[in-house]
């Protein structure tokens, strides 16, 4: 199971696509919401269009009709009725028939129509509509039979009696036109009624939707703040990221850099060391080839022996060195107190039949120095330790060799003393043609140094040699 | 013992109210009921002649005066057809049908005037809108002024202002002028 967390930028790119997918699905119910509302509206206004069309033409059509019927019935029944002078037969006659042709023409209330526009109906207009209509259809028809009958009897007794009839059947008609304009008055009235209910219906729906409209605009607006402020927010918190991550990289890449230098750095040291050390070895090694032929020099033919052993002392000494820059910090500098020591260590194992309790003592400094001046001072402390092993201590069961490396602000000093029995003329010890003291001279002046010597209490050869080839 | 004083005096009150409201349309009810209905009277000397689904069977004939003596109701409104404000005053028709027994059935009447003018009201209407047949405007009959005497003796009145659910528009043609003949249906 992994425990790995996601990483914030890929937290805050889901969190926003989140909040765009919620933004635009509140987006789409909002749009969807609007469409309803308007297709709502559309369709009412339309519906309430096409019924005030439908009925204004209708009662229009009615009432330009109605009226011809009314005038013409007038028109009739203000000619003089039979029996009465001026009274024309055949003008009466004709008056009758564009009465009733007239009368034929209009298009009767439709009770079901008139239903549909009026809704509630508290003067019972559609049934009093079907009632005047079959009370009209009726008289259309008894009219109609008595013009008939007046047309086929003419202008006789019986014609003028039936067309009295006819006018008297108009009058009755005439009643039930006016009863029919009342009806088309309230008819009129209660549709202007329902038009003006549903005008309001109508205000007040869009009164609602004006409000749905502004909770929608107010929503869609708070939508909008909030995503772009959250898209804001996460904008913010990746540049953010980025920044760090950028700041990462570059430390990163500082710190490689570093460490690049350091490494190039190394490599030219070790590159230097080794060059170092291979013309160490073949300084090293020429000194040997010097010493060995020095020694060879001045080798004693029956005391090989010890000639050797004093070359063994020398390379030793030089092999020290060797072992100690092998295992300095840095390849380059080597504590002289341990260098000394293992010395030390070395020629007193190579005592073996010499005084048996010569015993050491190392007073140094903390100093390092380089091969370079150190190798000198070995060979210098060898030759003077194995001179001193060799004749201070003949007559002697004990003795101390001490060796002190002091230093003051330019120069270092270098004693190496015994407490044996000192020779008796230092001059001759100085001007000594032999190899140990050319080597001592010649490995002080190698150093910058001078030898002093002094045989109070036993020997002391001080050298001393400057700061600045010590410290190299 | 203050408190139990204190709800049995409410529950004296309560009931004496509940009484006195019974008693008081007990009252009303005895008065209409108490009412003569005119006698020798014909159609043609009726002011009001009322017809149709009847618990009698029989029209019932009325003149002013028995109409008169009905429990009076006045209101203050706009007349629909001058467009002034006028006082009226009359009886309920409800409680003038149900004086002359109008069927519990019967869901319309129809008033028709003397000018031949008729029109259909629904029972709901008059009843929930109190419908009065009105004999008096601005406190004087109809008759005694000319401007109102076209309107008959007896004509309809609708309280507009109590019940402004009812459109002018449509109702006023339910204001009978000269109303002198109810067909119960």
């Amino acid at each position: 199971m992994s425990d790995q967390k996601p990483s914030p930028e890929a937290a805050a790119g889901r969190r926003g696509k989140a909040i765009l997918a919620a933004f635009f699905l509140v987006f789409a119910l909002l749009v969807a919401l609007i469409a309803r509302v308007y297709v709502g509206n559309l369709e009412l206004v339309s519906l309430l269009d096409a019924e005030q069309l439908s009925f204004e033409r209708n009662i229009t059509e009615q009432s330009a009709s109605f009226n011809r019927v009314v005038f013409s019935v007038t028109d009739l029944l203000m000619l003089p009725l039979p029996g009465d002078s001026g009274f024309g037969f055949p003008k009466t006659l004709e008056s009758a028939q564009a009465m009733v042709n007239h009368a034929r023409i209009p298009q009767l209330l439709e009770p079901a129509f008139l239903a549909a526009i009026l809704g509630d109906d508290p003067l019972f207009l559609a049934e009093r509509a079907a009632k005047s209509n079959e009370r009209y259809s009726r008289q259309l028809v008894e009219l109609t039979q008595s013009l008939g009958s007046t047309r086929e009897l003419g202008d006789t007794k019986a014609g003028r009696e039936e067309l009295g009839e006819f006018l008297a059947a108009a009058r009755g008609f005439k009643d039930e036109l006016k009863d029919r304009s009342m009806l088309f008055v309230q008819i009129e009235g209660a549709y202007h009624s329902t038009n003006r209910k549903n005008l309001e219906r109508l205000g007040a729906r869009l009164k609602v939707n004006l409000i749905e409209f502004s909770i929608i605009t107010v929503l869609l607006l708070a939508v909008s703040i909030y995503y772009f402020k959250t898209r804001l927010s996460v904008e913010r918190e990746l540049n953010a990221h980025r920044e760090h991550l950028s700041e990462l990289v570059s430390e990163r890449t500082q710190e490689l850099g570093a460490a690049n230098a350091l490494l190039r750095s190394a490599l030219d040291e070790r590159e230097i060391l080794i060059k170092e050390v291979h013309h160490r070895v073949k300084n090293s090694l020429s000194l040997v080839a010097s010493l060995i032929s020095l020694q060879e020099s001045e080798a004693d033919p029956e005391n090989l022996e010890e000639s050797f052993a004093k070359l063994g002392q020398r390379i030793n000494a030089i092999s020290l060195i060797h072992d100690k820059l092998s295992r300095s910090e840095d390849l380059v500098k080597i504590s002289f107190r341990d260098y000394i020591a293992d010395l030390c260590d070395t020629l007193l194992q190579s005592l073996a039949g010499g005084p048996s309790a010569i015993s050491f003592q190392l007073d140094s400094c903390d100093a390092r120095f380089s091969a370079k001046t150190l190798l000198p001072l070995g060979l210098i402390i060898t030759e003077l330790v194995m001179n001193s092993l060799k004749y201070a201590f003949k007559d002697r069961p004990r003795g101390l060799i001490r060796i002190a490396l002091g230093e003051t602000a330019q120069t270092y000093f270098l004693e190496v003393a015994d407490d044996g029995q000192p020779p008796s003329d230092a001059k001759a010890i100085l001007e000594s043609s032999s190899l140990g003291m050319r080597l001592v001279m010649s490995l002080t002046s190698q150093v910058g140094g001078q030898l002093e010597l002094d045989l109070s209490g036993g020997t002391r050869i001080t050298i001393r040699f400057p700061h600045c080839r010590g410290e190299e | 013992m203050k408190t139990g004083l204190r709800r049995g005096s409410c529950i004296l009150v309560a009931f004496l109210g509940v009484a006195g409201l019974v008693a008081a349309a007990d009252s009303k009810a005895s008065a209409i009921d108490s009412i003569p209905l005119p006698a020798g009277l014909t159609v043609e000397t009726a002011d009001l002649v009322i017809h149709g689904r009847l618990e009698g069977g029989a029209p019932v004939l009325l003149d002013l005066a028995t109409i008169l003596a009905f429990p009076a109701q006045t209101f203050t409104c706009v007349d629909a057809w001058d467009g002034k404000e006028h006082k009226f005053t009359g009886a309920l028709l409800s409680d003038i049908l149900a004086h002359a027994g109008i069927d519990k059935s019967s869901a319309r009447i129809t008033v028709a005037a003397r000018n031949k003018y008729s029109i259909p009201i629904r029972r709901v209407d008059y009843e929930k809108f109190r419908y009065i047949l009105a004999w008096k405007i601005d406190d004087h009959f109809f008759a005694d002024d000319p401007a109102t005497k076209n309107r008959g003796r007896l004509s309809i009145a609708i309280d507009f202002s109590k019940n402004p659910e009812l459109d002018p528009e449509v109702y006023k043609h339910q204001l009978v002028w000269q109303a002198c003949d109810i067909l119960v249906e």
